[in-house]
């Protein structure tokens, strides 16, 4: 018999924490490999994880709720005869010490070099204590150095709440408490207001939210298409379309396909700062905006440059579908370089909107409204226009280029006729 | 002080040992005459001290090195010279069987104190049978010494040493270097010993390795990380490939704990991965990441083709990436 540990699994490219949601078993349940143990969350995605051992449940480290790095310790499983010689303490007290302070500890033991382990042994330094440099948080012998001289030594292991037994924990503190109430549970209120904690979507949402703000310095453009030869080649479509396709054809599809043309001919649009680095991306993705009753979602049409309207209607079709049933995959939910939001199914004609991070841009499509416009020189005509709102990464994009841009998009969206195929 | 290239150093050497002692003689295939050489190595030295002294070979390698090992028992310093490194494996079981066994074979009564001049390495576009580091064959024979000067300095001090010892020892020149370094160099006489390696500069981050070509890269790199990076890395030229100066390089590498080891020979069973097993037997407790070695890859030799060539060559940017990495792990 020994203690198997199972970490916060890899959950794709970029994502370095998740919120465990749900635990799907319990202490001294018995478990198979590859058994859902729990589920997670993790950039607007939900995922039910596997379990990496056959075995019996011994401890659920992480509180449902809790966001984690990913490679932290999330559970320890007592595996029959498992040729690992640690004996169930010693992995208790190794293992407890990162869930305490798991934004800090990813909660892997370091491997350590033979030099950095004689120093921490010859010294009796508090390897916890340590903060590593070299790669993926390697604690280098400068690193070692650095504490030493820092005057550092004899580090004191931090107490852990998860040290002591569940039993006995003292509810000395009501932030403890809080910690420990799952995600949108009510923890006070009274007549007057509601008191919820976030839940782990909320959270990250305002997160992403003041990262953008905080980091991208905005910039805003407004221009007017006009529409009208467009409304006409929708609505002598949509009948027939709906009839076929078995969903509506909205006029969603066209403003993706004219921005996805337009970032064609300025690929700049397609960027995104990221640590003092511009990257330009070849791959035309687009972030299109979905919303329900409780969340905006903004799910990914990959290389949407080739593909028809009708390509992009099914594809926007499919992926509202999951989201609406709340079975949006995870590789849709990622990629993206440039965010369309159809703004304009709230009845909005104007707004501003904060850049889905780290992307370079997001253009907003307002609602189309009938105006009476000035056709040609001396005409008056009840016209079909939309506003076009776009919001750009001041670092990357100047006015001019953001500007030539949505005079692309307008062009583009003024270019359809009755005469377009959608095929 | 005069400035010389490490052809001219080696030339030096030798004139310089030939004035000093009689007992010194030059030949190989081209050696003598006029032509003193392919690469002119020992020009001007045949007019100087005559034909008796400095002579041509026919083209036997097995009988040059077989003439210089008798040569060495009857009391003379032989500087026989291969023009190619390539070109040494006929000489193979002279060498291993009877030059470098002479000491061991007769009790400590007799040895045959010669040195086996030869240009090695890559980077010149020689192909399969002028670009070879053929020193492998030579290591963990005991009984001979195997040493490459990689610097202009080394290069005159080493040689004249080499001469005057009473051990067999195989002198690897390095070809690319022949004209590519130069340096000033003290007029009066100076000795370089053949069993030390040399610390070219002092640093606590890591220790590089390195020797002949893929040196002068080492020292490149090393100069120009310290000053965009703030890498301070300690820099040791090799120079005795058989026996290693231990003491040195287990100093160094417990000094800083990292290690890198470049050499332009084929990865695989190089003189590095002795190095390597020295360090790692010596040093484990103060090694803070793996011993890295950079070399070239396990093809049988360097191609002829110019990209080829440089493909399979270390270069510059591997060495600086190499030094990179490890200071980042």
């Amino acid at each position: 018999m020994s203690i198997e540990i199972i970490k916060m699994p890899g959950l794709g490219e970029s994502v370095t924490e998740a919120s465990l949601e749900k635990w799907l078993t319990a202490p001294n349940e018995s478990i198979q490999k590859y058994d859902p143990i729990a589920e997670v969350m993790s950039d607007k995605v939900s995922t039910e994880i596997p379990a990496s051992f056959t075995g019996v449940v011994k401890k659920l480290l992480i509180n449902e709720g809790d966001m984690v790095p990913i490679g932290t310790p999330i559970m320890e499983v007592e595996v029959e005869g498992s040729t690992g010689k640690v004996s169930v303490n010693e992995v208790e007290e190794t293992s407890q010490q990162p869930v305490a302070t798991p934004e800090e500890k990813t909660g892997k033991k370091p491997r350590l070099s033979p030099v950095v382990a004689r120093m921490i042994e010859e010294n009796n330094l508090d390897v916890e204590a340590i903060q590593g440099t070299g790669n993926n948080g390697r604690i280098t012998k400068t690193d070692v150095r650095k504490f030493m001289k820092s005057g550092a030594k004899e580090g004191i292991k931090p107490p852990t709440i998860s040290e002591q037994p569940q039993t006995e924990r003292p509810v000395s503190s009501v932030a403890k408490v809080e910690e420990v109430v799952p995600a949108k549970e009510i923890v006070t209120g009274d007549d007057r207001k509601i008191i919820q904690k976030p839940s782990a979507t909320r959270r990250m949402i305002a997160d992403r939210m003041v990262k953008s703000t905080t980091e991208i310095p905005h910039a805003w453009l407004v221009v007017e298409a006009d529409v009208t030869e467009l409304v006409k080649l929708r609505n002598q479509l949509k009948a027939d379309y709906e009839k076929e396709n078995g969903h509506k054809l909205t006029y969603f599809p066209f403003f993706l396909q004219a921005v996805a043309r337009a970032i064609r001919q300025y690929p700049v649009m397609n960027s995104s700062w990221q640590q003092d680095q511009i990257i330009q991306y070849k791959d035309v993705n687009l972030s299109i905006a979905v919303a329900t009753e409780e969340y905006l979602y903004v799910p990914v049409i990959k290389q949407i440059d080739q593909r028809s309207i009708a390509g992009i209607a099914s594809e926007v079709n499919r992926l509202s579908r999951d989201i609406k049933q709340g079975q949006m995959k995870m590789e849709d939910m990622q990629g993206g370089t440039f965010t369309v939001n159809n703004t304009g199914t709230f009845g909005s004609v104007q707004s501003m909107g904060v850049i889905n991070y780290p992307q370079a841009a997001i253009l907003q499509v307002e609602s189309i409204r009938k105006e009476l416009k000035v056709v040609g020189d001396n005409e008056v005509a009840i016209r079909d226009v939309v506003n076009l709102c776009l919001s750009i990464d001041h670092r990357i994009l100047d006015g001019l280029v953001a500007g030539n841009f949505l005079k692309a998009v307008k062009e583009q969206l003024e270019a359809y006729s009755v005469q377009t195929s959608i095929y | 002080m005069k400035e010389l290239t490490y052809l001219e150093a080696i030339n030096q050497a030798i004139d310089e040992e030939m004035a000093r002692d009689k007992g010194v003689v030059v030949f190989g295939e081209d050696v003598g005459g006029d032509k003193g050489g392919v690469f002119g190595a020992t020009k001007g030295l045949a007019a100087k001290y005559g034909d008796r002294r400095v002579f041509n070979t026919p083209i036997a390698e097995a009988e040059i090195a077989g003439l210089a090992t008798g040569l060495g028992l009857m009391g003379h310093h032989a500087i026989a010279e291969f023009q190619f490194a390539d070109y040494i494996l006929p000489a193979v079981n002279q060498i291993l069987s009877e030059t470098t066994r002479m000491r061991y074979r007769t009790g400590g009564d007799w040895t045959a104190p010669v040195v086996f001049r030869t240009p090695y390495g890559a980077g010149v576009r020689g192909g399969l049978y002028h670009s070879q580091a053929t020193d492998k064959i030579f290591l963990g024979q005991p009984g001979l010494r195997v040493v490459t000067p990689s610097t202009v300095y080394d290069a005159k001090g080493m040689l004249k040493s080499a001469i005057r010892s009473e051990d067999p020892v195989l002198f690897y020149e390095h070809k690319r270097l022949y004209r590519m370094i130069k340096a000033e160099i003290p007029e009066e006489e100076y000795l370089v010993p053949i069993d030390k390696a040399h610390v070219i500069r002092e640093g606590e981050d890591l220790t590089v390795i390195s020797y002949g070509l893929t040196l002068q890269y080492v020292l490149k790199s090393v100069a120009d990380l310290a000053e965009t990076e703030g890498i301070d890395a300690e820099v040791i030229d090799l120079r005795s490939l058989y026996p290693l100066d231990k003491e040195t390089l287990i100093k160094s590498a417990s000094k800083t704990g990292k290690v890198l080891l470049v050499t332009e020979d084929n990865l695989e069973s190089n003189v590095m991965s002795e190095v390597a097993a020295t360090i790692a037997e010596s040093a484990l407790f103060d090694l803070d990441a793996p011993i890295t070695r950079l070399a070239a890859p396990n093809t049988p030799t360097v191609a002829y083709a110019a990209n080829l060539e440089k493909e399979f060559l270390v270069s510059e940017e591997k060495v600086r990436q190499a030094i990179l990495d490890l200071a980042q792990f």
